[in-house]
């Protein structure tokens, strides 16, 4: 299972990465906001983790803009966020799920494998 | 022997009070007349009893007196024991009306107090705005700190499920993963003092040898980096009065700024110089790297306001540079195209 990781944050970029190799998964990471779609179409990534807040990044936008492609439209898009304030619009902007930065590993994985919607934050 | 004391005693002593000591009635008309206005603020506007005696509400003001004005009095009259505030111009002024009733219990009268508040309201919403920017930056700071909060956790995570990882080929990647967050976020850290030192600091003006405190930074910049070869070009003999602890921050974020996004020239240029503008005379620093759009020209200098995400940075550097400067009474600006370099001009004063 291949998942692309996009943040600006290297931190989290390379430990998550680490730790979801360690798991057994193929990880690709992006660290700007550029280029996200064509990485996605490169890629083809089952599963893209990506944080709301980059500079230059108008996250809605960029879900809209995935959903209408023809060939990736349907990839599993997880929202990595620190502020969860700005996150609680999620699916209404076409994500699938919300994951809340610190994270459990075994949250990640359970959302990396769910097919439905999640988010992280709700968990009591 | 016992001194009477007549109202020309009295009104000499309202006269030195800086605020206004006032009186007015209802005429048969309905309207409210002004019987006596004195004191420093009467004496500054013009508005002393011999002047206004028996004019009415409206004729004080040009223009007549607001209706928010005029509905205070009336409650006044009505006997609401009512303290209000309004403003003329830039000032503000508190007003402490008091009904007096005569015998039968009938209004006629209000006498009452008018203070100058307007520092007292300045202070308020000096007050207000700062609580508001530290509002924002508590909850910004804390945002961009659960970053490398939670890579720790991330690297926590994996050794405690695997922790022969540690012996094992990535051991070494895991520590030096580890280690780099927590720079990162000390650096973060360190942004964040810097930026509240800006902000309250005082300055201590002192002739600042600007030219030997840029080869200092530089010194120090360049041991953070030292494979880069950068082409380094300080005008000589640059002096200015300015507080010196502060005068170094402003260069270690300018110049590291320079070095940050000029790091991936082949040939990396800084230049520090003193330039003559149309208006004066200025400070420039200018570098050869990536540059940014004019339209960011002014946000760069807005807390945690970032333009590029492929550099590290925590968005903090030049609102602190901004802060301090503006202690300075000086001025900053930038100017810059994308891929086109960038230059950052400064004043330590007023031209």
């Amino acid at each position: 299972m291949k998942v692309l990781i996009v943040d600006d944050n290297h931190d989290i970029v390379e430990s998550t990465k680490m730790l979801l190799e360690m798991e057994g998964f193929e990880v690709v990471t992006l660290t700007t906001s550029q280029e996200i779609l064509d990485t996605i179409r490169g890629e083809d990534p089952d599963v893209v983790l990506q944080d709301i807040s980059m500079p230059g990044l108008d996250l809605p936008q960029l879900l809209q803009a995935l959903r209408s492609q023809e060939d990736i439209g349907d990839t599993r898009v997880l929202l990595f966020t620190a502020n969860l304030g700005d996150a609680d619009r999620w699916q209404e902007w076409g994500a699938d799920g919300l994951v809340a930065k610190p994270f459990e590993m075994d949250d990640l994985l359970a959302a990396i494998a769910s097919s439905g919607p999640v988010d992280t934050s709700k968990k009591d | 022997m016992q001194k009477t004391v007549s109202s020309d005693d009295i009104l000499d002593v309202v006269r030195i009070l800086p605020d206004v000591l006032f009186r007015c009635y209802k005429g048969d008309d309905g309207k409210i007349y002004w019987s006596l206005n004195e004191g420093g603020l009467a004496e500054e506007f013009g508005l002393t009893t011999d002047k206004i005696q028996g004019l009415s509400l409206d004729e004080l003001f040009p223009g007549g007196a607001s209706p928010e004005l005029h509905d205070h009095f009336e409650r006044a009259f009505r006997g609401e024991r009512h303290i209000f505030t309004n403003e003329m111009g830039d000032r503000h002024f508190r007003h402490f009306p008091q009904a007096i009733p005569d015998d039968d219990g009938h209004i006629k009268e209000v006498v009452g107090y008018i203070a100058d508040v307007t520092d007292l309201v300045e202070t308020q919403r000096a007050l207000a705005r700062a609580n508001r920017e530290l509002d924002a930056f508590v909850h910004a700071a804390s945002h961009d700190l659960k970053n490398p909060l939670a890579a720790m956790k991330n690297l926590v995570e994996l050794l405690r499920k695997k922790p022969d990882a540690l012996t094992g080929p990535k051991g070494e990647e895991i520590i030096g993963r580890m280690s780099n967050t927590i720079r990162n976020m000390n650096d973060m850290i360190f942004d964040y003092l810097q930026l509240s030192r800006a902000r309250n600091a005082k300055i201590e003006r002192d002739t600042v040898d600007l030219t030997a405190l840029a080869h200092d930074v530089i010194q120090d910049l360049e041991s953070d980096d030292g494979s880069l070869e950068v082409d380094w070009q300080i005008q000589d003999g640059l002096t200015d009065d300015a507080d010196p602890g502060l005068m170094r921050m402003i260069l270690q974020n300018l110049l590291g700024n320079a070095l940050k996004y000029s790091s991936r020239q082949e040939r990396p240029q800084i230049r520090f110089h003193r330039v003559q503008l149309e208006d004066g005379p200025a400070y420039c620093i200018e570098d050869n790297g990536v540059g940014f759009s004019m339209d960011d020209a002014e946000p760069i200098f807005e807390v945690f306001h970032r333009v590029h995400d492929d550099f590290p940075g925590t968005g903090v550097g030049l609102s602190t540079v901004r802060r301090i400067i503006e202690h300075h009474e000086g001025t900053v600006w930038a100017e810059s195209q994308p891929g086109e370099g960038a230059k950052f001009y400064f004043r330590l004063g007023p031209v």
